[in-house]
């Protein structure tokens, strides 16, 4: 397995625990009634506002991490980590979390115009946001294993 | 269909058992890379290309083939 390909399941298991925390936080404040209401889509807003900073730097700094910690043990430069290989398959990666993220968000206007709630609608939105990340990894990782 | 085909691995063999890891290092790329070419699933770049005939000291087409009939 190359750098980009243990980059990828390390970004992963990153996604997994930070969403997985991020639906806890999300189920149990609308199990606790905070998003309904006149006020709750403000409230709402605000819990994602700080959902969505938080995630990159976690991201970012897992990513740091990484990278050092992978360097340091092989003692690779930063140029014979990735070549032209990993960047083709990190485009194709991001043509599938275009596409998912883009989809998601043609959905979430479906469901508007069928005349489900804006909360409903908000949160088809972050479900795709975050799906076109996992789907997009993924894809990479699919790529990576089929030797393309 | 067309295809990509090449001789890096008899290339490897003539050069004394070049490994893949060798030959990657030589051309600035990771062994993955030089497997995925070898396997014949990935088309490398022009230049990516150019950079492997030199290691082995000859011209691009007797490294690399585009076979319009295989596939």
């Amino acid at each position: 397995m190359s750098f980009a390909e243990r980059s990828i399941v390390a970004e992963l298991l990153t996604f997994v625990s930070v969403i997985s925390l991020f639906t806890w936080i999300l189920i149990s404040r609308h199990a606790a009634g905070l998003f309904d209401g006149p006020q709750g889509l403000m409230h709402w807003a605000r819990t994602v506002l700080w959902m969505i900073p938080v995630g990159i730097v976690v991201a970012i700094l897992t990513s740091l991490l990484w990278e050092s910690g992978y360097r340091l043990v092989t003692r690779d430069s930063a140029d014979e980590l990735t070549d032209e290989r990993d960047r083709l398959i990190a485009g194709f990666g991001w043509k599938v979390t275009s596409i998912t993220a883009s989809t998601g968000f043609l959905l979430a206007l479906g469901a508007l115009a069928l005349g489900y709630s804006v909360l409903v609608t908000l949160n088809l939105m972050l479900v795709a946001f975050a799906l076109s990340d996992l789907t997009g990894n993924l894809a990479k990782l699919l790529r990576y294993r089929l030797g393309g | 269909m067309a295809r990509i085909t090449n001789t890096i691995r008899r290339l490897r063999f003539d050069a004394g058992e070049m490994t893949q890891k060798d030959l990657a290092e030589r051309c600035g790329v990771t062994r993955q890379t030089i497997l995925a070419i070898e396997a014949g699933k990935y088309a490398p770049t022009l230049d990516l290309a150019f950079r492997i005939a030199r290691t082995f000291g000859q011209p691009l087409e007797a490294v690399f083939t585009y076979d319009d009939d295989a596939g």
